[in-house]
């Protein structure tokens, strides 16, 4: 059966390129091209993200995001704002009805903004003319969310092996391409054991064991994962190993010694190396995937997740 | 291969928008619109022309290859590779549709490159050390008192949560306090049991003393001097845009790298600190100058700030020197003091009620400190 790549072709000196410009305007403009900034980044680095010879196109523009990041300081304001003023003031009462709205608004706004980012990202987001998009439902994920969260809680942690395949199965399999729709199918015990022995085998290593553990935890998702097209499965597989995700810490840790300088090519090495682990097998007929999906245009969502700081990765979503 | 008929036609890839089914196809670019002959097996089977003004792109900076959309969703599209065609594109249509001529004109060589560089870092330092604080200044000048009050009354309440309390000092030296004309309200003043010689002022109107601090002052005139520096932090509100300044600092960074989860975090941490916070030797001098003021209009003299400096510079070694550390060039702003200050020009505004007043709670003040050493 035939084997494909979707495959990182940008260049460290490409990147770096376009990262010293988005930091040179970004200053300028004391922050505010920030969001043009995201949406050229976005773009570049879709441009070089490959499946059968042609590129992603990401559509979102520097506008769309920057109203988005409007939407989220005003969030911001409204979460920490007294939890903010409380510790300023050394008020007890009011850190904890601070901490109190910033927990269950988190609870409310983290699927929310899962939702909103998949979204916006996705549909925006076109291979040959065909865009992709997000089905899913904002209130089924929120339940969700609700109850995993709340299983995790009285499990001690324990249940958040289980939650996160579930999440991944709702969030993945609600991805399409087109015809081409996406699917994830992951064993909650399996995620489980590999967390539990990647901890204490990382424990009693002093950390060394972590590579492998990191290796372990992306191999199994990225290989929980699979496209259906016109009934036909096409099955993930990834085989990163422990010295290329070591070689990605250490470009990592890199970048953040020279002040970002060198982290154009930290993330193309780390996208190349990610995408190229990835192995999907099945018949694909790139010629035959038929529009399906609509066009979308709110980016709260995606600002939201940014400003949070949990990365959807700056990839194909 | 420029004619009549515009550039081209240049090979590309073509699709409708409704499957991804590629087609071969020319393109041609004329002056007004973009045509397009779409072949089937090798015969032209149809030709389309886009008017520019309904043609999109995603503008990557130095792109290689290059996507063109047409009308509404769903796109036609066309994809174009060669070098020569995205030239010929460029020079046809150029501002029209790409918006990177940024990027490409600082990333043409490295000696721009490292002149953007400069200009880069020119630019940070000179937000970081001149417009932050004018910014800050701006925002403290737009605070309303009855806010900065709130705030200022909140964080000494914090600041000082730790600090042993000296009920009777405080008592006495808010009473002495009162004896004097501060031309607007009089501030809370509270005096700590705490071992090193210092005192602070917050914004809002709140003024803290140490009591080794209080153990150092000889005459009522003195104290009113420490009392009217302080005062004269909280006047020319220092303290609001000092904080404001200290936040203004991780606004930048939250701003440049718009990581406002990490912006909130900082600033959370430190909160606690902001009280510890130094002031500038400008800051110092205004507060000094407005004390000279406040001395000569409460008819004093203005040379007890020059004393008071000069018997806290001489207890330097025995108690810590935090308040004197934020003082610098103590001989200098002594003899600046004494230049400055009308000796004997006072108006006494206060009646002769006032003065005893004074001295009484003056002397209280003394016999406590005695009594606490």
């Amino acid at each position: 059966m035939a084997k494909r790549k979707i495959s990182f072709t940008g260049s460290g000196s490409e990147y770096f390129g376009i990262w010293f410009v988005n930091c040179l305007l970004t200053i300028l403009t004391l922050g505010v091209y920030h969001a043009w900034a995201r949406a050229r980044t976005i773009n570049y680095l879709s441009s070089k993200t490959v499946l059968e010879g042609d590129s992603f196109t990401y559509h979102g523009t520097g506008k769309q995001i920057f109203i988005g990041y409007l939407k989220i300081i005003v969030i911001f304001i409204v979460l920490y704002g007294v939890y903010t003023v409380g510790v300023v003031l050394k008020s007890t009462s009011l850190i904890l009805a601070g901490a109190g709205i910033l927990f269950v608004g988190l609870m409310f706004f983290i699927p929310l903004a899962i939702h909103g980012a998949m979204r916006f990202r996705l549909a925006r987001t076109s291979w040959r003319g065909i865009h992709m998009g997000y089905r899913g439902s904002k209130t089924a994920l929120f339940w969700m969310y609700l109850k995993g969260t709340f299983l995790t809680i009285i499990t001690l942690g324990i249940y958040a092996s289980w939650f996160e395949m579930k999440l991944n199965a709702y969030v993945y399999g609600n991805v399409r391409l087109g015809s081409v729709k996406l699917g994830f199918e992951g064993d909650g015990l399996e995620y489980f054991l590999i967390k539990l022995k990647g901890t204490l085998l990382s424990m009693i290593t002093l950390g060394i064991y972590g590579f492998w553990y990191m290796r372990n935890l992306y191999n199994y998702t990225y290989s929980c994962m699979y496209a259906e097209q016109d009934g036909r499965r096409l099955q993930f597989s990834a085989s990163l190993t422990a010295g290329q995700y070591f070689k990605m810490v250490l470009f990592e840790l890199f970048g953040l010694i020279t002040l970002g300088f060198a982290s154009p090519w930290a993330i193309s090495y780390s996208m190349k190396t990610m995408l190229d682990a990835i192995e999907i097998e099945g018949e694909f007929d790139p010629e035959a995937v038929i529009q399906t999906e609509e066009d979308y245009s709110d980016s709260s969502g995606e600002g939201f997740l940014d400003a949070l700081d949990i990365d959807i990765g700056d990839g194909i979503w | 291969m420029s004619g009549p008929g515009g550039y081209g036609p240049f090979p590309c890839a073509y699709r409708d928008g409704k499957s991804s089914r590629t087609h071969d196809a020319e393109v041609t670019f004329r002056v007004d619109s973009v045509v397009i002959a779409i072949a089937d097996g090798g015969v032209t089977a149809e030709t389309v022309e886009w008017p520019v003004s309904e043609i999109k792109t995603t503008d990557v900076p130095l792109a290689d290859v290059i996507e063109l959309r047409f009308g509404t969703f769903p796109f036609q599209t066309i994809v174009m590779r060669s070098a020569e065609c995205i030239e010929a594109l460029r020079a046809s249509y150029g501002g029209m549709f790409f918006r990177t001529g940024m990027y490409d004109a600082v990333l043409k060589s490295r000696r721009r490159i490292a002149l953007a560089a400069c200009v880069g870092v020119f630019a940070l330092l000179l937000l970081y050390f001149v417009g932050a604080p004018a910014l800050s200044d701006a925002v403290v000048s737009l605070l309303p008192p009855s806010q900065e009050a709130f705030i200022g009354g909140g964080l000494f309440e914090g600041v000082t949560r730790d600090f042993e309390p000296s009920e009777p000092m405080t008592e006495a030296v808010s009473r002495f306090a009162e004896t004097l004309d501060f031309a607007g309200p009089t501030p809370t003043i509270r005096v700590f049991d705490e071992e090193e010689v210092n005192a602070f002022a917050v914004m809002g109107g709140y003024i803290g003393i140490y009591v080794p601090m209080l153990e150092l002052i000889e005459t009522p005139d003195e104290l009113a001097a420490l009392i009217a520096h302080e005062y004269g932090h909280i006047e020319k509100r220092h303290s609001a845009r000092l904080i404001f300044r200290a936040l203004s600092g991780y606004m930048i960074f939250s701003a440049l790298f718009g990581d406002f989860s990490g912006a909130t975090v900082t600033i959370l941490q430190n909160a606690d600190t902001l009280n510890t916070l130094r002031y500038s030797r400008k800051f110092e001098s205004e507060a000094d100058d407005f004390a000279i003021g406040f001395l000569s209009r409460n008819g004093m003299d203005g040379l007890a700030l020059a004393n008071l400096f000069d018997r806290i510079s001489e207890n330097n070694d025995k108690a810590g020197p935090e308040w004197l550390s934020s003082h610098p060039d103590l001989l200098a702003r002594i003899e600046r003091v004494e230049r400055f200050s009308p000796v004997g020009e006072g108006q006494a505004v206060l009646s002769s009620d006032a003065d005893s007043l004074r001295l009484e709670a003056f002397e209280e003040i003394r016999a406590l400190t005695d009594s606490s050493r």
